[in-house]
């Protein structure tokens, strides 16, 4: 491999401090926007904070279904133990966003910092939430309270239809009846596993391509990915215009191996991608106890989009 | 927080354009003294290779001393098109582990 091109730097690179330019964000079924110098910091299945460069900014926790109850325990969860106090006021354009809601504001100032922010409930859907900004010990700036009001306007815990997801370089939507159960991101790997009865679904985004692709093949790495024998041969193919491998685990239809898959060793298949555009391979993988179906993976392979 | 290469390393670039990293190595008294006795060591420094890999080259050739560990993440994600909070996290990971094998130190940025 040729020697690695200077590296072009300029001070501009530092994440942006401009709180103009919003993105849209998905998350397991809650929508919003956030500004672009906020970046996820720490995710749950029904949970999402996001961070700028100072610290937390922004924590959402949210369960469907958990009703009124559901606010105070929502409270309880995301503020320190005995400190957070209710029945403070929220800035106006705070609670004009808010309006579709019943609400319990809290505060709590502790070590320097504080949060500022309320339970929720949403009668139509059942919905209880909780969410703060952060702030220096004087409470969240004027700056923050205004992103924080349009990061509120454009939050949406309660999408119908299966949850999609927009963040960490990957757009995906679950397939009907599947739930995210599992999830992992560290450097270089965000995947995603959803379960639908027995069925488990796992999507994986991986980067930079070029970099794995450097030590091994595409086989071999999506082979790794997805945890497979060494013993699974893979096979190339082109998806989506783009080169591809399928790796099939278990996937005959015969008798020896239809009983083999219900005694306790399910067949797998997968299928990864390669995104030369935007340097990633994506990929998806179905564990069942029935042969799957080709066709549809690959449908669901197609729904997993970088970003 | 600005990374500072160790300046008792040796580097060298690899054929393939990586980065081979030579550390010193430090010994416990204790066992330096018994690996004298018994003429396993003549006391000169010890030194570890280390090759790094592709991101790991890239991110050693941004550590100037200047630019701080966000700085380099930045500049990574850019290089890489990863997602910011990704480099992030892969450069304050791969800094950890530089930092425990004592090939850089950790400096106070500049002000301002």
């Amino acid at each position: 491999m040729p020697a690695l091109p200077p590296l072009a730097y300029s001070r501009g690179m530092r994440l942006p401090q401009s709180y103009d330019t919003f993105v849209p964000l998905s998350w397991n079924g809650l929508h919003l926007s956030h500004p672009l110098n906020w970046q996820p910091a720490r995710l749950g299945l029904r949970y999402l904070l996001l961070a700028d460069v100072d610290g937390p900014a922004f924590e959402f926790k949210w369960r469907p279904g958990a009703g009124r109850a559901g606010m105070t325990a929502a409270l309880r969860a995301l503020t320190p133990k005995g400190q957070a106090r209710t029945g403070m006021t929220l800035p106006r354009p705070w609670l004009d966003a808010l309006a579709a809601y019943e609400l319990m504001p809290l505060s709590w100032n502790r070590d320097g910092r504080s949060g500022l922010g309320a339970a929720l409930f949403r009668p139509e859907t059942g919905t209880a939430a909780v969410f703060q900004a952060y702030g220096g010990s004087g409470g969240p700036s004027p700056e923050r309270q205004a992103v924080v009001a349009d990061v509120l306007a454009g939050l949406d815990p309660d999408c119908p239809g299966p949850p999609d997801f927009r963040l960490y370089g990957l757009t995906f939507a679950a397939p009907p009846g599947f739930v995210l159960a599992s999830f992992t991101f560290v450097p270089g790997r965000f995947s995603l596993g959803f379960i639908a009865g027995r069925r488990r679904l796992d999507i994986v985004r991986l980067a930079p391509a070029q970099v794995l692709l450097a030590r091994d093949d595409l086989g071999t790495v999506a082979r790794l990915a997805f945890g497979l024998e060494a013993s699974v041969r893979p096979e190339p193919t082109v998806l989506a215009g783009v080169p591809a491998v399928w790796l099939a685990s278990r996937q005959g239809t015969g008798r020896l191996a239809g009983l083999g898959r219900l005694l306790g060793r399910p067949g797998r298949l997968a299928v990864v991608r390669h995104q030369p555009d935007a340097d990633k391979l994506l990929g998806a993988a179905l564990t069942a106890k029935k042969p799957v179906d080709r066709q549809w993976l690959a449908a669901v392979a197609a729904r997993c989009v970088s970003l | 927080m600005v990374p500072v290469k160790n300046r008792d390393l040796n580097e060298e670039i690899t054929a393939e354009g990586l980065v081979r990293l030579s550390l010193p190595v430090g010994v416990r008294p204790a066992l330096a003294g018994l690996a004298r006795r018994f003429g396993l060591w003549d006391g000169r420094p010890l030194r570890k290779t280390v090759e790094l890999d592709a991101m790991g080259t890239a991110v050693w050739q941004l550590l100037d001393g200047r630019r701080s560990a966000g700085e380099v993440a930045a500049a990574l994600a850019e290089r890489y098109r990863l997602d910011p909070r990704e480099a992030e996290l892969a450069v304050a990971q791969f800094l950890r582990l530089l930092g425990r094998r004592g090939a850089i130190a950790v400096a106070e940025g500049r002000k301002g």
